[in-house]
C-alpha cells in the first residue's frame, strides 16, 4: 500500500497505565475515504486507541501517522487543527451554550483576528464573525438542526445533542472523523437514521470515517471493513460477513460456551 | 552533638504535630476531593475550648483537654453537616468557597468573643501538669517533657488511626469511598455516616494536635491556625494528598525541615513562609501526587 | 441604530454628567462609597472573567492589586514626598529621579496594570499550564502571598511595612467610573466575541474545547492577564483615593471580598460583578457601625456568614451567568402594565 494513500497509520501502539496494559501492539492502516469500524467487548481498549490518535493520551510505545506525518504525542488541539475530529462516548457538549455557539467554537481556531480586533471591534473581526455565523447555520442545516440553532444545547433531546456534537466536529473541517459509539442509546429506527446520516455526511464532506460501535446493526450495516480487538489486542479484521463467522470474535463476545454451541 | 539531638527532638515534635494536622486534610481530600480550608481553624479552636473549660469553668487540666478534643471533633462534624453536605453535588468550587467562608468565620468569631474567653489579643494556653513541663536531662541534652510526650501521643494516635483504617468496617468503607464515592453508595454503604466519621476523626486528630501545640507553644490567638494549617497542608501535598501514610511522612519532613532552617540558617527564618509556599507550589507543579501518591489519569 | 444601543449611549451620557456633578457637589461619604464601589467593580469585572467566565479558580487578585497600587504610586508620588517617606532605605532609581505630573495619571494607572500583567505572566505560565481546580486556587494564593512578602521586604522600592503616605488624591468619580466603563466595555466585547465563546467552552468542558482545536492554555492565560490588568488598575485607583498604602492593604481578605462580590453578582456575569461591587461598598460602609458600636471584628463575621449563606442558598447570584439587557426593563415594564390594566379592567 503506497504511503500517500493512507490517511492514518497506527504502528505498534501500546498504552500502559501503571501495571495495566490497555492496548498492546496495535497496528492499523486506513486509506483515504474509507469507512472503518472498530468493535470489541467493553473495556477492550477501543476508546483508548482513539485517545492515542487524538493526543489525549500519549502512547507508551508506537507511532501515529496522519497523512504521512508523525503526530504521536501532539496535544489534542494541534491534532484537531491538523484535521482529525472526534465525538465522545458520553456527549461532551457545552450544555449552557446554544447549539449554534457549540458549532461556532470549532471555527474559533481558524480566526485570523486578534483579541484586540475582537474587542474594538474591528471591521475585519465583524466580517469574520458574520462569516462564521453563516457557515455555522449552514452546517446545522446540513445536519437538520437549523430549527434548534438558538436552543440551549443541554435542553435538546439526546438524539439532537448527538447531532450537534457531530456538527461541532464537522465544523473543524476535518479530513478524518472519529466517531465514538454514535449509536449509543438509540432504538433501531434511530440507528437506521444514523446509518444513512453517516453515509451522507461522508459524501458531503468528503471524509474518512473511523468508528467505534457496539450496536452491530450499525457497524455491520455500513462498514465495509471492521477490526476487532479484545483485551487491548487485535484479534480479527475483515468484512462484516467474515467477522460474524470468525470464531475468535464469537469467543471474545460470547465466551467459549457460544463457540461450542 | 547536644544541640543536634535537641533540634532533632524539636523537629520530631513539630513534625508529629504537622502530621496529625495533615491527616485531616488528606482524609477529607481523599474522600470528597476538596481542600478543607477550615481545618486550621478547627485546630486553633481546640486550644480555646481547653481554655474555656480550664480557666473559666475551673475544670482540672486533663478533663478540660479531653472535653476540648471531644467538642472540637464535634465541631468538625457539625460544619460538614451544615456547610459542606448540602453542596455535595455542587461544582467543586462552591464547596471550596464555602470552606473559605467557614475558615474566616471561625477565625473572626474568636475575635468577637468576649475577653474572658477569647478576643483579639493573645491568651495564654492552660499550663499543662508537671509531667509535661518538667525538664529532663539526658547527658548534655535538656528536653522539656512536652517534647517527648508530643511525638509519643502523636504516634499513638497515628497507630490508632491506621488500625481504624485497615482493621475496621468503618475504615474499609472510608477506603472504598476514597476510591469511588458513587459506586460505594450504590453498594449500600451509608455515605453520609462514613463522611461524618471521616470529619470526626480528622477533627479529633486536629484537636489533639491543638492541645499538644498549646503545651509546647502556650500562646493562643485567633490566627493560630493559619501557618500550621498551611504547613500541614503542604505536608499533605508533599506526602501525597489522599494518602494517609504520605501525610504522616510529609508532616515529619516539613517539621524537621522547618527546625533545620531555623537552627542552621537563622537569617532566612523570616522568609520561612515564602519557603513553604515555594515548596507547595513546586510540588503542585512538578509532582502533584506527592512522594507516595500514584499519578492519576483523567478518563476521557 | 438599534434602540438598545441608543439607550446605552444615553445612559453613558447620563453617567458622565452624574460623575461631573458628583465630583463637585456630592456628599463626601456617598462620593467615597461610589468611588470604592467603582474600584471594587473594576477588580470584580476582571475577576469574574477569569473565575466566572473561564472557570479558572484564582485566589491571587489581591497580589495584583497590590502591585498596581505600588507601581502607580511610584510613578506619581511627588519627588519631595518621595524624599520624605523613604527615610531608612532610600528609594531606588529611576523612581527617585522623576515623578509624573497629574496629567500623567492615566499613564501611571495603565503602567500599574501592565506591571500586574507581568506578574500574571510569571504566575500564570506555570500555574495555568499544570494546575486545575483546588490546586490552581492554592497555587495562586501562594503566589499572592509571595508578592506580599516581596513588597513588604523590598524596602528600597516600597518602603516596606512603613508604607507610603502623601499620595496625591487623583481619583474621583470621573476617573473611577471612566475606567470602569472602559474595562467593562472590553470585558463585554471579549465575552460576546469568539474568544468569549472559547473561554466559556473551557469552563464547561476543557477537554472537549481542546478537542475542537482550542489552545486551552493560551486562552486561560489571556483571561488571566486581563483580570490582572483590571486588578492592577483598581489598585492604582485605590492608592490615589485613600492617599496611604501599606503592604497590608491588599491581603487575602480583599480576594475574599472580590469572591463575595462575584458570587453575589453571579459567577460569569459582568453586570453582576459591577452591581455586586457597588452593593459591597455600600454594605461595607453601612456595617462599619457594627465594628465600632457592637464589637470590633463583627463585620467580618457577618461577611463570612453572608458568603456561606450565599453559597448554600443563592449560588446563582443576582444575574446568574446573564448580562443586563435593556430588554429586561422593557419586559418588566410591560408586565407591570398588563397587571395594572387587568386590575383596572376588573372594576
Amino acid at each position: 500500500m503506497g504511503e500517500n494513500e493512507l490517511i492514518l497509520s497506527l504502528r505498534n501502539l501500546t498504552m500502559r497505565f501503571g501495571g495495566l496494559v490497555a492496548v498492546r501492539d496495535f497496528s492499523m492502516d486506513i486509506r483515504y475515504g474509507e469507512l472503518v469500524g472498530l468493535i470489541g467487548p467493553n473495556g477492550a481498549g477501543k476508546t483508548t486507541i482513539f485517545n492515542m490518535i487524538t493526543g489525549h493520551y500519549t502512547p507508551t510505545a508506537g507511532r501515529v501517522l496522519f497523512q504521512g506525518r508523525d503526530i504521536t504525542g501532539l496535544p489534542p488541539w494541534q491534532v484537531a487543527r491538523l484535521g482529525i475530529a472526534r465525538t465522545f462516548q458520553n456527549i461532551r457538549l457545552c450544555r449552557e451554550m446554544t447549539a449554534l455557539e457549540n458549532v461556532l467554537i470549532s471555527f474559533h481556531p481558524r480566526l485570523r483576528s486578534t483579541v484586540f480586533d475582537a474587542i474594538l471591534p474591528s471591521p475585519r473581526y465583524l466580517r469574520e464573525e458574520r462569516a462564521m455565523r453563516e457557515k455555522g447555520m449552514e452546517l446545522l442545516a446540513a445536519v437538520g438542526l437549523e430549527r434548534w440553532a438558538n436552543f440551549r444545547a443541554g435542553a435538546l433531546p439526546y438524539g439532537l445533542q448527538r447531532r450537534v456534537e457531530c456538527a461541532r466536529a464537522l465544523a473543524t473541517q476535518p479530513k478524518l472523523l472519529l466517531l465514538d459509539e454514535p449509536a449509543a442509546g438509540m432504538n433501531p429506527a434511530e440507528a437506521a437514521d444514523l446509518m444513512s446520516f453517516i453515509g451522507r455526511v461522508r459524501e458531503i464532506f468528503n471524509l474518512t470515517i473511523f468508528l467505534i460501535e457496539h450496536v452491530m446493526q450499525v457497524v455491520m450495516g455500513i462498514c465495509p471493513r471492521i477490526r476487532v480487538i479484545d483485551f487491548g489486542v487485535s484479534i480479527a479484521e475483515g468484512t462484516p460477513e467474515e467477522i460474524k463467522h470468525n470464531p475468535k470474535v464469537i469467543e471474545a463476545y460470547l465466551g467459549e460456551e457460544a463457540l461450542r454451541a | 552533638m547536644a544541640p543536634y539531638v535537641q533540634q532533632l527532638f524539636n523537629g520530631l515534635t513539630l513534625g508529629s504535630l504537622y502530621a496529625l494536622l495533615a491527616i485531616g486534610y488528606t482524609m477529607v481530600y481523599g474522600i470528597l476531593r476538596f481542600i478543607n480550608f477550615a481545618h486550621g481553624e478547627i485546630f486553633m479552636f481546640a486550644g480555646y475550648w481547653a481554655l474555656l473549660w480550664f480557666a473559666v469553668l475551673k475544670f482540672p487540666w486533663w478533663a478540660a483537654a479531653v472535653l476540648a478534643v471531644a467538642i472540637t471533633g464535634l465541631m468538625g462534624v457539625i460544619i460538614e453537616r451544615l456547610a459542606y453536605r448540602p453542596l455535595r453535588h455542587a461544582p467543586r468550587i462552591s464547596v471550596f468557597i464555602t470552606a473559605m467562608g467557614v475558615s474566616i468565620l471561625l477565625g473572626n468569631t474568636i475575635i468577637v468573643l468576649p475577653d474572658w474567653w477569647a478576643g483579639g489579643r493573645q491568651k495564654p494556653f492552660p499550663t499543662p501538669p508537671a509531667i509535661m513541663t518538667r525538664i529532663f536531662q539526658l547527658g548534655d541534652v535538656r528536653i522539656q517533657g512536652v517534647t517527648i510526650w508530643v511525638p509519643l501521643i502523636a504516634i499513638a494516635c497515628l497507630l490508632g488511626l491506621l488500625l481504624l483504617i485497615y482493621r475496621t468496617k468503618v475504615g474499609r468503607a472510608m477506603r472504598a469511598i476514597a476510591t469511588d464515592l458513587e459506586i460505594t453508595a450504590l453498594m449500600g454503604a451509608n455515605i453520609n455516616r462514613i463522611i461524618s466519621y471521616t470529619f470526626l476523626v480528622g477533627s479529633l486528630l486536629a484537636a489533639v494536635a491543638g492541645i499538644l501545640w498549646g503545651c509546647r507553644y502556650p500562646r493562643l490567638q485567633w490566627d493560630l491556625g493559619l501557618l500550621p494549617g498551611l504547613r500541614s497542608f503542604t505536608a499533605a501535598v508533599v506526602g501525597g494528598i489522599g494518602n494517609i501514610t504520605g501525610a504522616m511522612l510529609g508532616g515529619f519532613l516539613i517539621g524537621l525541615g522547618e527546625i533545620a532552617v531555623v537552627a542552621f540558617l537563622p537569617h532566612l527564618s523570616g522568609l520561612r513562609d515564602a519557603f513553604i509556599f515555594a515548596i507547595l507550589i513546586l510540588f503542585l507543579l512538578v509532582r502533584p501526587t506527592g512522594l507516595l501518591g500514584k499519578p492519576l489519569k483523567e478518563k476521557v | 441604530m438599534k434602540p438598545n444601543r441608543i439607550l446605552t449611549v444615553l445612559f453613558l451620557l447620563g453617567l458622565a454628567l452624574f460623575a461631573w456633578w458628583g465630583d463637585a457637589r456630592m456628599d463626601r461619604l456617598l462620593w467615597r462609597i461610589l468611588n470604592l464601589g467603582a474600584i471594587y467593580a473594576i477588580a470584580a469585572v476582571g475577576y469574574t472573567v477569569i473565575n466566572g467566565i473561564t472557570g479558572q479558580f484564582s485566589l491571587g487578585p489581591h497580589g495584583f492589586m497590590l502591585l498596581g497600587a505600588y507601581f502607580t504610586t511610584l510613578l506619581i508620588l511627588p519627588l519631595e514626598q518621595k524624599r520624605a517617606v523613604w527615610i531608612f532605605d532610600p528609594l531606588v532609581p529611576p523612581f527617585s529621579q522623576f515623578s509624573l505630573p497629574e496629567s500623567g495619571f492615566v499613564l501611571a494607572l495603565v503602567a500599574g496594570g501592565v506591571v500586574a500583567v507581568l506578574a500574571a505572566v510569571v504566575v500564570g505560565v506555570p500555574a495555568l499550564r499544570a494546575l486545575r481546580g483546588d490546586y490552581l486556587a492554592i497555587a495562586t494564593l501562594g503566589f499572592g502571598e509571595i508578592i506580599f512578602l516581596l513588597v513588604a521586604n523590598l524596602r528600597g522600592l516600597t518602603n516596606g511595612a512603613m508604607g507610603i503616605k502623601g499620595i496625591p488624591f487623583y481619583t474621583n468619580l470621573k476617573w473611577a467610573v471612566g475606567a470602569l466603563v472602559v474595562l467593562t466595555y472590553a470585558a463585554v466585547r471579549l465575552k460576546n466575541s469568539s474568544f468569549g465563546r472559547a473561554l466559556r467552552a473551557i469552563r464547561e468542558d476543557e477537554l472537549a474545547a481542546e478537542s475542537m482545536g482550542i489552545n486551552v492554555f493560551r486562552h486561560k492565560f489571556l483571561a488571566f492577564m486581563f483580570s490582572a490588568f483590571c486588578a492592577g488598575v483598581a489598585g492604582g485607583l485605590m492608592a490615589t483615593l485613600i492617599g496611604t498604602i501599606t503592604p497590608d492593604l491588599f491581603r487575602f481578605f480583599v480576594t475574599f471580598y472580590l469572591l463575595m462580590i462575584i458570587v453575589l453578582g453571579g459567577l460569569g456575569s459582568i453586570s453582576g460583578a459591577i452591581v455586586g461591587g457597588f452593593i459591597f461598598a455600600t454594605v461595607f460602609e453601612a456595617l462599619r457601625f457594627i465594628d465600632t458600636a457592637v464589637v470590633p471584628g463583627m463585620r467580618m463575621v457577618v461577611f463570612a456568614l453572608l458568603l456561606i449563606l450565599l453559597m448554600l442558598f443563592f449560588r446563582r447570584g443576582l444575574f446568574g451567568r446573564e448580562e443586563f439587557s435593556w430588554d429586561w426593563i422593557g419586559r418588566g415594564a410591560s408586565r407591570v402594565w398588563r397587571w395594572a390594566w387587568a386590575k383596572m379592567s376588573s372594576f
